[in-house]
């Protein structure tokens, strides 16, 4: 199950975001957590140390392309699986959770 | 675009199964989250949950039920305006380490009900409010069974 959060800036959705998936891994989900906002914080506000936070790698802007579909939407395909993408640069948060920060994806586009 | 919706427009990788719209007691807040949940919808998001935030009484949620009544969405959740989270915001760590025990935190867990009760649509006996005990075998049975929480739009 995918589970989107979104809202407002500064409406609370990391905060909550974190929280949500450490609760939902202490009740014993295999949790992953992709933080797709452009200014990361979701390790933070997972548990990890600030110190460590700034220094995780991020998911490498090659790993997704930009296309466009049969329709002419514009879209970005991964050009990895998701979860090899969580084995490669993924890193352990708090609970068991498994993070991924995937910020350069948004960004994939514009690069 | 305002900030929150900037992603929508570009398309990412498939729909969600469940969009947490966050929403605070503000005007600008209900803007937001009514395009997100139009929005939403029409990238075929089947389902769309709102998480009122920060609330500081009654009247604040009462708000935002009747700001958001038109657009049929259920307000799973309403997180009250804590100094927990201010003092996790501040000091740079996790609501649960720092204030484990508050009313956010309590808010949070109910929040957490809501998407185990979609993750298991009709339990026979529902899991006690609160500690959670999802059965054992429902969650596991593969990859696509797991939780993805993506703080993302």
């Amino acid at each position: 199950m995918e589970i989107s959060f979104a809202g407002k800036g500064g409406s609370g959705k990391t905060t909550i975001s974190a929280t949500v998936a450490r609760m939902l891994a202490r009740h014993g989900h295999a949790v992953r957590a992709i933080d797709a906002d452009s200014n990361p914080n979701l390790a933070i506000a997972l548990g990890i140390p600030a110190q460590q936070a700034i220094e995780l790698q991020v998911l490498p802007k090659e790993i997704a392309r930009r296309d466009t579909d049969a329709e002419g939407k514009r879209v970005t395909v991964l050009l990895q699986e998701p979860h090899d993408l969580f084995e490669h640069y993924g890193v352990d948060a708090p609970d068991g959770v498994r993070l991924l920060i995937g910020s350069r994806v948004a960004h994939a586009g514009t690069g | 675009m305002e900030a929150g919706l900037e992603l929508f427009g570009r398309g990412t990788p498939g729909p969600s199964d469940l969009l947490v719209c966050v929403v605070e007691p503000s005007l600008w807040s209900i803007q937001t989250a009514t395009r997100i949940i139009e929005l939403a919808k029409e990238l075929g998001i089947p389902k769309v949950a709102v998480a009122a935030n920060k609330i500081r009484d009654e009247l604040d949620i009462e708000w935002i039920r009747e700001a958001l009544l038109p657009f049929e969405v259920e307000v799973a959740a309403a997180v009250p305006y804590d100094s927990g989270v201010s003092l996790a915001d501040r000091k740079m760590k996790s609501l649960l380490d720092i204030a484990p025990e508050s009313e956010a935190a309590n808010a949070i867990a109910s929040l957490v009900d809501y998407i185990e009760a979609q993750l298991h649509p009709a339990p026979t006996v529902a899991p006690a409010a609160g500690n959670g005990h999802a059965e054992p075998g429902a969650v596991e049975t593969d990859d696509k069974g797991c939780p993805w929480v993506v703080d993302k739009y």
